[in-house]
Parts: structure tokens; C-alpha cells; sequence
């Protein structure tokens, strides 16, 4: 299925598979604002029944691979769909190691789905459609944001899940020649519904309608792409091969770069350092590279790609040149023709001297987003780089109308559709005229007009004399530019370390660690009744020893465990402090400064409360380190009955965490190369952490949105209700765990009765 | 929450738009959960868990210093702590919305290195209790920034009163008043008319479209 943006490709799809939402009903039924969408009409039969019914089982795979997971470990990821079928559990596994063997992923059950690469996401994805058995299987631009060996691997997946399935394929797709010799019919969408249909060969052999099909953004198969490029390179440098070489602006000595980056900290102190021409401290340094070492220089009317294969720390390669990551070892040195008076050092640069000097384009739009209209957006540089009204009017109004974004510029750039967004990115970091433009993947996910917009804009860019540095996969790109290859090659070792850093804490292991999930959770439910009621430290003091002599015996190292937990530590103790200050003084005074003054019956209270505070947080910390939240979940829903849709999303929920620290880290980068985050001042930060909050919340709901419907299309809620759903994990529960429930209501009562015998009981209340 | 739950998921066909026609009345629709508030309130909770964190990294050093000097000061700070739940009051307008998200995000700031033990449910059910009466008197009809300012102060007022009774029963209750007073007016600027503005920022971006608040 073929079609220019915007007709509605996705939203069939969506019907198609049954989780179409109903506008008009619903907005009619809330009496809230909108009659202005237009909801679906007619009829849509799948095998004969009302899509929405979901008689037909229907898969579907959508653009971002991140949005196709559901859970945290592969094997469960893949066993999500037929779980939500009621699928017998002995079927399950069995479905579960066939699917993966038809998308042709050979990686652990328990692998981290996190940890996998994009092309692997998806075909992961696939492997949870295929075990629901469908019938239907709908692709939405699959691998639209994948390098070519995850576009073929993919591919590959896909041809063997139709044959092994004999499921029905609807691919909707720009890029044609994926899947040109897969497909038998190709449907061409218009406005007023489908405008062609035929064989490739009718459909793609037409030449007026290839014509249209080109004009509308669809990648033909079997057409060559003409390079802008190559045609202004030739008038630039190519006529005049006797000249010099070009200006140098930037030069890469034996550069390392990494991904480990020195704290927000000492990245302050180093350029504080740096600015003063002082050495840069040992801890401001990045550590383990990535990459093997760099020698290169960017030059000016020059452009170049960044290319290797994945992981092989290209972007990071990219983001260090452009002064956003420190390196590992080596320099980048910006030649006075950049550096215009500037330290050479671009990391040490400030917000207005950066951005008028390097602009970096993310591969995501929306993480460099500054302000709430096109227009702002574009006059927001040159607005912090202090040029004058006149000026910066001048400026965004030719990049508006270059940029075809008149029509839109009062228009909220969140709203705009990739092509305009991206567009709009390469815009803004282009207003402030920088001598050198970095880009990673630019062309990802373009159909072919909106491609052909960059690469146009990009070519521009290099014939006007600044120096382009692309990050890409694309060889159109790199021939359409006609760019100078720079291959990066991983550091043997790191290659395949790509696993995210952020895991919340240590795991450990030992015998707590086998219990069962919901037996540990009771637990540190019942050790909390008897403190959270007393306000005695010996009730408190009893509990912690017990907490402490448990952690031993079960083979775990208290100590190490409250290093580790430090924070809570300090917790207590400023609590302690805190009660120590306010609380009524008796006793001989200990401490008596200005208003401050602690004696010595206010700071056994203190005391109390500190140590009160260590035992109520230990069994929480010992749960959170040697449980998995899976079975935690699998528990909660299914002994505890729980809403099992309100467990299983905060399961999906507390997943995207892991890779919502990761974007942060990314939004933190990519708003710094807009000039964004580099103040001190109070007010300042607050401004960037509401725009890092925004950013991230609007990244965050989006896939939402999109992990809704993956999850609707498996059956999550609504096809089988979701107490009648089964559970692909056993429930192992054993003498041990009741061994473990009886010891902590033991050490309960213990406490309570120890502290009455001891006559030192006493209650919050009291 | 267990009775909307039921009702949807007795309905084989999911939340099409038979679903709501369906339904015993347009009230019953408007306040049922679709499996997209679940999973958006989800990510929601998540979200406000990474900025809680992200908070706490920047006003760390100003609540150590302050609560070293005058513990009750700590109660300007905790608005910050409470924006999960008119939050997500605010964007998914479902009954037990803003308890759910204050209960879940106080689990994942947890989960992300700030530990206050079990305890951690006791307070994000209570604080956002706090939020959700707000919403619930308005029959979850009105979101505007009263609401909103009203929900946040809530949330202050029973999380700072039920902190006075299970950490800081030594304090006087002279100390425990300005506490109160001062988390009340945070949970009113930060969680009330800030997450208001917030909401209405991210309608104007369009990622609320699929729910009942970006309509």
C-alpha cells in the first residue's frame, strides 16, 4: 500500500487490526469539543466480520522498534500475545521458541530486551505477532528507521513468518524496493480512497504513474537517485584541482571517543579549566573508548560521512567533533578560521559560541525543540547568539520560505509531520549561519520527497562553503553529497558491550533471592506495621538487628548493602538531625549555638528516629535488589488479585524507565547544541529542567500512545478478558518461603513484646 | 478501579465505538478505562519518576541545607513530589487516575535510588488521595487551573499532616503547622497551577490526542 502522507495508511491499519478509536461517538458521548474529527464510516469485513469484533487474530508491526516491546525479557515479550489469548501454557513455550526461530533471533529467554539493536527489537516484535498465529499481518513502515542490515534481516524475518504462518501481508512502505518482490498487489491511496490497485508490475511499470507515484514521496524500485552534489562539488573544488586544499576548521589528532561520560560536574569544572587555560582534571576525562583512534580534518566546502557498523560509536564520534562529549584520549582542535578568537577546544565553548559556530542535528527533531511556534524556533539561535532584531527577521523569514515552512510558522513545531520536523531541525541550527554542520542520519525515515528536501538543503550548505558532517547509512546520501567516507572502527572489546549503563542498582543473589516475589513483598508489608506504629528505639533497634542477622545468614553482606544504599543512610540521619533540633529538650544541654540547641534528651529522640528510619527502609531496599518485577507483577495480578491491566502496564511503565533515563542523557546533549542548559543561574536551570521535563513527557506519551495500540493489537484487555488471560511463568512457592513468613512475624512480634517487657514502649501516638 | 475493570473487559470487542454505545450511557463511557489511559497513566507515572529524580539531583543540595538550618523548610520543597497525581488527573480523567499515578511514580522514584522503604506506598496513595477528592467532587468534569491549584494543595495538605504524624511526631506542633502551611503552598504552585500550564503545553503539541484530555 502506497500513498502520499497524511491519507491515512496508518489509520487503516489501526482499523484493520480493530483498535481503531472512535471519534465522533466518543467526543458526542463526553459533550467535550469535537465535531471537527471526522471518525470512521462504511463497512470494514475482515474474513467476513466487523474488523472491530477481532474475530481474525491480526499482527502488527509499526515504525519505532521500541514501541513493538512490551516487557522486560525476551522469552516473556514473545509469550505477551498468546497470554492475553488464553493460550494453554504448555503451548506457549512451544509457540514462543518457534516464533523466534522463524524471525531468526538466537539470543536467551532472558535477554534484555532493551539491550537488543534496533533491527532485533523489531524482529522481536514480529516473533510476538507470529506466536499469536495470525492471520493478518499488517507492517507499518517496519524498517523505516533501521540501518541496511537491519532492513534485511527484517525483511528476511518477514518473508519467513508469511511462510511459515500463510498469514495474509499488508505492508504499508515508501521505500518499495524492500518489498517489491514480496508483495503480489500493490494498492495505490489517494484523498478519496484508493486510487490503484494492480500488480508491481502494472502498478510500478506504468511510466505516468511512476511519474505521479515519484512525486508523491514513494521510492520506485530500480530508480537511480541523481546527486545534487556531485553536480556543485564539480563547480566548487573539482574544476580547479591545481588549488590549494580548502580552509581546515576542525582537526581530529588521534581522537578516542566514549560513551562514559565525566558527571555535569566535572564537564562545568573542565570548562571552567579549560576557558583559563589550566590542565583539565583527571576525573573530567572520558573513560573506555569506543572507537579506535581518528585522524581527520574538516574542511571548509567539504562534506563527510561517518560510517561503520552498529555500535560502532559513529554518533558518538559525531557528537564529540561537534563539541557536545568530551573524548576519551586525543584532540579536536578548531582551527582559528573556527574558533574566531574562541578557546580551540570546542567542548569548553559556550552556548551562543557553540551554536555559531558548530550546529548538531539530532536524529530526533523533537529532542532540540526549544520554543512553541516554527517561527520561534528559528529565530531562537541567532536570538542567543545577540544579533539584532532586524537581522534575525531577515534570517528566519528567507529560512521559512527555503524551508517551505510559511504556511506552518505559527504553527507548534510538535505538530508538525516528519518531513516539516525535520526540516524545521536542520533550520534552526542553520539560522545561526555555524561554519560546520553535523547530522546524524538525517535521510531516516524520509519518503522520497521529503529525502530529497534535505539533501537538497545540505547540498546548499557545502556549495555556500561550510563544511557538512553526516552520520549515516546511506549510501544515496553519501553519493548525492558527494562526501569524503570517515570509517570508524570499534574497539574490539566494547563492540558488543552495548548494553544500556543505567540498571536501577546491584542485583543479588543468595538464598532471598529465590523466594518468592509476593511472599518478600508481605513481608516487608508486616516488618513495616510494627515501626511505622512505635516510636520507641527499641522496638526499631530489635527489627534492625533482625533485619541485619537475617541478611547474614541468607548470605548477603548487610555493610555492603548499606555502602551501596547510601542514600538512605543520609536519609535517616538528616531525619535524625532534623528531630534532634525540634524536639523538646531535656537533660543536660549538649549544644547550644544561636537559636540551635540540642540536649541530651532531644538526641536520643533524634537517635530514635534515625534508627527507626534505617529499619523501615532495609526490607524495601532488600526487595527492590533481589526480585524481579516481573514476578513481582505475575504475583500482585494473579495470588494477590490486583487489576491484572493496571499491573501489567506499570510493569510496561517501570521498562521504559531504563530507556527514558537514556533519552534524558540524549535530550540534555541535544538541547546543549542549542545553546540550552549551560547557566548557573537558579532560574535558568529551572527553565531547562521544565523544557527537559516537557521534552521528555511529550517523547514519553507519544510511544505510550503507539505501546497502546501494540498492546491492544496482542490481545492485552479486550480480547479475552483479563482475568481469563493465562500466565506463562509457574508460581513456585515452597517450605522456604514460609520458613521466611514465619521469621518475619516472629521478629514482629518479638520486637513489640521485647520493647513492652522492657517497659521502654511507646507509641506514635502517645 | 475493580468494577471499571470488569465492566470494560467483559467487553469482548475492546473499546471500539460500539463499546461506548454499548455502554449503559454516555456517563458510564466517559469515565471507563481504555487500554490507552492504562498504559499512558503507566508511562506517566514513569516519567514523573525520572523527573522526580532529576529534581531531586537539583534541589538536593538547597533541602539538605535548608533542612540542616530549619527541617520544616523541606515543605516548600515537596510540590515537586507531588506532581504525578494532578498530573495524572489532569491528562487521563478517569476515576483513581491521580492515585494510581502519585501510588506508581512514588514506586519508581523508589526504584531509582530514593529509598523510603515500604513506606513509599502509604505516602504516594495519600498524596494523591489528596488530589483525586478534588476531582472526584467535581464529578471529573472540571480541569481548569482552580481544579488543578486545588488538587496540588490537597495533595500537600494530606501528605505534609500524615508525615507530621508518622515521621515527625517529636516535632512541636508549632513546627508542624509551618511544615503543613509551607507543603500545602508548594503542592499549590508546583503540582496544581504549574501542572495545569504543563497540561495545557502538552495538548498544544497534540501527544494528547488519543485521550480524553487532548480532546
Amino acid at each position: 500500500m502506497v500513498g502520499p502522507s497524511g491519507v491515512g495508511k496508518s489509520t487503516l491499519l489501526h482499523a484493520l487490526s480493530g483498535v481503531l478509536e472512535a471519534g465522533p461517538q466518543d467526543a458526542s458521548a463526553t459533550g467535550v469539543e469535537g465535531a471537527g474529527i471526522s471518525g470512521p464510516s462504511g463497512q470494514l469485513l475482515v474474513n467476513g466480520v466487523e474488523a472491530d469484533q477481532r474475530r481474525t487474530v491480526t499482527g502488527l508491526l509499526q515504525q519505532d522498534p521500541e514501541s513493538g516491546i512490551v516487557l522486560a525479557r525476551v522469552g516473556d515479550d514473545t509469550a505477551f500475545g498468546p497470554e492475553n489469548l488464553a493460550v494453554g501454557v504448555d503451548q506457549i513455550w512451544q509457540r514462543v521458541g518457534s516464533s523466534l526461530d522463524a524471525v531468526g533471533l538466537d539470543v536467551a529467554l532472558d535477554r534484555q530486551t532493551d539491550a537488543l539493536s534496533g533491527g532485533q527489537q523489531q524482529r522481536l516484535a514480529l516473533a510476538g505477532v507470529t506466536a499469536m498465529q495470525p492471520e493478518l499481518l499488517l507492517l507499518d513502515e517496519p524498517t523505516a528507521n533501521l540501518d541496511p542490515e537491519g532492513v534485511r534481516t527484517v525483511r528476511a524475518a518477514v518473508e519467513s513468518v508469511v511462510a511459515t504462518t500463510g498469514a495474509t501481508m499488508l505492508v504499508v512502505e515508501h521505500r518499495t524496493e524492500v518489498w517489491a518482490d514480496l508483495v503480489d498487489r500493490v494498492l495505490v491511496l489517494g484523498p478519496y480512497g484508493v486510487e490503484h490497485d494492480g500488480t508491481p508490475e502494472q502498478i510500478f511499470g506504468n511510466p505516468d504513474l511512476r511519474e505521479s507515484l515519484i512525486r508523491q514521496g514513494v521510492w520506485l524500485p530500480g530508480r537511480s537517485v541523481p546527486s545534487p552534489g556531485a553536480a556543485t562539488a564539480s563547480t566548487t573544488h573539482g574544476g580547479c584541482p591545481d588549488a590549494a586544499p580548502p580552509e581546515a576548521l576542525l582537526s581530529l589528532r588521534g581522537l578516542e571517543v566514549s560513551r562514559h561520560q565525566p558527571s555535569s560536574r566535572a564537564l562545568a569544572q573542565r570548562r571552567r579549566r579549560i576557558r583559563a587555560s589550566r590542565t583539565v582534571p583527571h576525573h573530567a576525562v572520558a573513560a573506555t573508548p569506543v572507537a579506535e583512534p581518528v585522524d581527520f580534518t574538516v574542511r571548509r566546502g567539504g562534506a563527510t560521512a561517518v560510517t561503520g557498523v552498529n555500535g560502532a560509536g559513529k554518533s558518538t564520534l559525531a557528537l564529540t567533533l561537534a563539541g557536545l562529549l568530551v573524548p576519551a584520549g586525543g584532540t579536536v582542535t578548531a582551527e582559528p578560521a573556527l574558533a574566531r578568537g574562541a578557546v580551540t577546544d570546542p567542548s569548553a565553548w559556550s552556548g551562543p559560541e557553540l551554536l555559531t559556530r558548530i550546529g548538531t542535528v539530532f536524529q530526533e527533531p523533537e529532542h532540540q525543540f526549544l520554543t512553541n511556534t516554527v517561527r520561534a524556533e528559528l529565530a531562537e539561535g541567532p536570538r542567543r547568539a545577540g544579533w539584532e532584531p532586524e537581522r534575525i527577521q531577515a534570517t528566519v523569514d528567507g529560512l521559512l520560505e527555503r524551508l517551505e515552512l510559511t504556511e506552518v510558522a505559527d504553527a507548534n513545531p510538535f505538530t508538525l509531520s516528519g518531513g516539516q520536523k525535520r526540516r524545521l531541525s536542520v533550520g534552526t541550527v542553520m539560522a545561526a549561519a555555524p561554519d560546520v554542520l553535523v547530522l546524524d542520519e538525517p535521510t531516516f525515515g524520509q519518503d522520497a520527497r521529503t529525502w530529497w528536501a534535505v539533501v537538497t538543503l545540505l547540498a546548499d550548505q557545502v556549495a555556500a562553503g561550510r563544511a557538512v558532517v553526516v552520520v549515516t547509512h546511506d549510501r544515496d546520501l553519501i553519493q548525492a553529497l558527494n562526501a569524503t567516507e570517515l570509517q570508524v572502527h570499534p574497539v574490539a572489546a566494547v563492540a558488543q558491550a552495548d548494553t544500556p549503563a543505567e540498571t536501577p542498582a546491584v542485583q543479588l543473589r543468595g538464598w532471598l533471592a529465590g523466594r518468592d516475589a509476593l511472599t518478600k513483598l508481605v513481608c516487608a508489608l508486616l516488618l513495616t506495621i510494627p515501626l511505622v506504629i512505635s516510636a520507641d528505639p527499641v522496638t526499631s533497634g530489635v527489627i534492625l538487628v533482625g533485619e541485619l542477622v537475617t541478611l547474614s545468614v541468607a548470605g548477603q553482606r548487610p555493610l555492603r548493602l548499606l555502602a551501596v544504599a547510601w542514600p538512605i543512610v543520609v536519609a535517616a540521619l538528616l531525619s535524625g538531625w532534623g528531630t534532634a533540633l525540634l524536639a523538646e529538650n531535656s537533660g543536660a544541654t549538649l549544644l547550644h549555638a544561636g537559636p540551635v540547641e540540642i540536649s541530651e534528651g532531644s538526641l536520643a529522640v533524634g537517635a530514635a528516629i534515625a534508627l527507626r528510619g534505617l529499619a523501615l527502609a532495609l526490607p524495601g531496599l532488600v526487595l527492590l535488589l533481589t526480585t524481579d518485577p516481573t514476578d513481582l507483577a505475575d504475583g500482585l495480578a494473579r495470588t494477590a488479585k490486583l487489576p491484572a491491566r493496571f499491573v501489567i502496564a506499570a510493569l510496561v511503565g517501570l521498562r521504559l524507565m531504563t530507556v527514558m533515563i537514556r533519552q534524558w542523557h540524549v535530550l540534555v546533549t541535544a538541547r546543549r547544541a542549542r545553546g540550552a542548559g549551560a547557566s548557573r543561574n537558579p532560574r535558568m536551570m529551572l527553565q531547562e529542567l521544565w523544557g527537559r521535563g516537557f521534552g521528555l513527557l511529550v517523547q514519553s506519551l507519544r510511544r505510550a500512545t503507539r505501546l497502546a495500540v501494540t498492546m491492544e493489537v496482542r490481545g492485552f484487555g479486550s480480547v479475552v478478558a483479563a482475568k481469563h488471560r493465562t500466565w506463562a511463568r509457574p508460581i513456585r512457592r515452597t517450605r522456604a518461603d514460609a520458613v521466611l513468613l514465619a521469621l518475619t512475624v516472629v521478629l514482629g512480634l518479638g520486637a513489640v513484646s521485647i520493647s513492652a517487657v522492657t517497659g521502654a514502649q511507646r507509641f506514635i501516638w502517645q | 478501579m475493580n468494577k471499571t475493570t470488569t465492566s470494560v473487559t467483559s467487553d469482548t470487542a475492546g473499546p471500539s465505538a460500539a463499546a461506548g454505545a454499548r455502554g449503559t450511557g454516555p456517563g458510564r463511557s466517559r469515565l471507563q478505562w481504555r487500554v490507552v489511559d492504562i498504559v499512558v497513566l503507566a508511562v506517566l507515572a514513569a516519567a514523573c519518576g525520572v523527573i522526580f529524580w532529576a529534581w531531586s539531583n537539583l534541589v538536593y543540595p538547597l533541602i539538605t541545607s535548608a533542612a540542616v538550618a530549619y527541617p520544616p523548610a523541606s515543605g516548600l520543597m515537596m510540590g515537586g513530589w507531588l506532581i504525578a497525581g494532578t498530573l495524572g488527573g489532569l491528562i487521563i480523567r478517569k476515576p483513581g487516575a491521580a492515585v494510581v499515578c502519585e501510588l506508581l511514580a512514588a514506586v519508581f522514584q523508589a526504584l531509582l535510588g530514593t529509598h523510603f522503604g515500604m513506606l513509599v506506598l502509604v505516602s504516594g496513595a495519600i498524596q494523591g488521595l489528596g488530589s483525586e477528592l478534588i476531582f472526584a467532587t467535581t464529578g471529573y468534569r472540571r480541569f481548569g487551573p482552580l481544579v488543578a491549584t486545588a488538587a496540588g494543595a490537597l495533595a500537600g495538605l494530606f501528605g505534609s499532616v500524615s508525615e507530621c504524624i508518622i515521621y515527625y511526631y517529636e516535632w512541636p506542633l508549632a513546627h508542624q503547622s509551618v511544615y503543613v502551611v509551607f507543603a500545602t503552598v508548594s503542592g499549590a504552585v508546583i503540582a496544581g497551577i504549574l501542572m495545569w500550564a504543563l497540561t495545557r503545553a502538552l495538548r498544544s503539541t497534540g501527544v494528547l490526542s488519543a485521550l480524553s484530555s487532548g480532546r
